[in-house]
């Protein structure tokens, strides 16, 4: 059970990093295959191909886990900060991730690839909050609206005005039984 | 060894001048290549061929085999063609900035929407920081977020959208935490006469004593 309660902020960054590594370990393979494909030699196209991969997808993977830890530490940052998680975190985060690793280059190169990281992280947002919202009406046109609902019932009656319910008497039982008939 | 030292120191005392310390210092033929060594340093020295320069301005061989620039098209036919995939690929570019644009606009609309889960969220976590019974029961910082994911995100606010007696409503939930305890904030809005209002909103701790307070209450 503590497991579910734990804070996930400081050991995210290390998911993070690793899923990043993945993802950029996988992509690069397939984008380096077609480069080394098309630059070999007539005999060797396999070979050359291979050897691209091995040399260079792992320095992409090494980049992409760069940027996701970079993203996800200054993430919990913002969040220890802010006290509060929403999408704006992410966005400013992209935008100071991608300022602080272009650091070395100048300030309008990093000037250019913050405004292109917040962009990119406010896109992904953006895609997220869409699905997310529009998703369920899309999938499935002819469901029922959705239900509605009671209110919780640790608020207490305060001034239900229900119609057809009389509050007064327990369990909605009439009392005056003379009326029943 | 000793009378060729206290010669030596008796020479260096007697000429202070620099060729005859190396003459003195080196046979004559080491003498000589010493010279012509530094005569070949003193050459290199020497700037390098503007020759060099002028090939750092051209093109690499590399380059030449690798870059191919496309020459103009001299035909009618083909200046026409260059034009029109010219206009097309500009085109493009428009519509996909036009494009990136309808997109912010829709996000935003979605995102600062009197409506959308995440400005009653921020508006309800706004209340429920600077309500003093709430700093009570949580602490005196509170946090606020939402549904966790698998990877550990918790941006995600879980709302519920549904209409009752002709009115719509929006249910939200988030999760509060402070350094004392830790627990889940509802809120409701209902849209009356156009205006979203706040229904209710209160608050649940999770430790023991469990206690609800109600910020807000206009059922």
């Amino acid at each position: 059970m503590e497991e579910y309660t734990r804070e996930p902020c400081p050991y995210r960054i290390g998911d993070d990093i690793g899923s990043a590594f993945a993802m950029g370990l996988v992509g690069g393979s397939i984008f380096q295959a077609f480069g080394g494909y098309k630059n070999a030699a007539k005999g060797k196209k396999m070979v050359g191909m291979m050897r691209e991969i091995r040399m260079r997808s792992t320095l992409t993977g090494v980049q992409f886990a760069a940027w996701g830890g970079m993203f996800s530490t200054i993430d919990c940052c913002l969040v220890a900060i802010r006290k509060k998680e929403d999408p704006i975190n992410s966005i400013v985060s992209g935008g100071l991730t991608g300022a602080l690793l272009a650091i070395r280059s100048g300030p309008k190169v990093m000037a250019g690839s913050a405004i292109l990281g917040s962009v990119i992280l406010a896109m992904i947002e953006g895609v997220g909050l869409v699905t997310t919202r529009w998703m369920g009406a899309m999938m499935d046109p002819t469901q029922p609206p959705p239900e509605a609902l009671d209110d919780p019932r640790s608020l207490g009656q305060k001034s239900q005005a229900e119609p057809g319910l009389d509050q007064s008497r327990p369990f909605g039982i009439p009392t005056g039984l003379p009326n029943l008939s | 060894m000793t009378s060729l030292s206290t010669m030596l120191s008796r020479v260096l005392v007697q000429n202070s001048r620099k060729n005859v310390l190396k003459s003195v210092f080196l046979t004559p033929n080491q003498f000589r290549a010493f010279s012509k060594t530094i005569c070949a340093l003193e050459l290199q020295k020497s700037p390098p061929t503007p020759k060099k320069q002028e090939h750092a301005l051209q093109r690499s061989i590399l380059e030449e085999v690798l870059v191919h620039e496309k020459q103009k098209p001299t035909t009618f036919t083909g200046k026409v063609a260059e034009k029109a995939s010219n206009t097309f690929m500009y085109t493009a570019v428009v519509a996909g900035v036009g494009l990136i644009g309808a997109f912010i606009y829709v996000l935003a609309g979605e995102f600062f929407a009197q409506d959308s889960p995440q400005t009653i969220f921020n508006k309800a976590l706004a209340l429920v920081r600077e309500d003093g019974r709430c700093q009570d029961i949580f602490g005196a910082s509170i946090a606020g977020f939402g549904e966790e994911t698998s990877r550990g995100r918790r941006r995600h606010v879980a709302h519920h959208k549904y209409e009752k007696d002709g009115m719509q409503r929006i249910r939200v939930l988030f999760h509060v935490k402070g350094d004392r305890d830790e627990g889940i904030a509802q809120a409701e809005m209902e849209q009356r006469d156009g205006d979203w209002e706040w229904r209710f909103l209160y608050v649940e701790n999770k430790r023991r004593p469990k206690t609800t307070h109600v910020l807000i209450d206009n059922r």
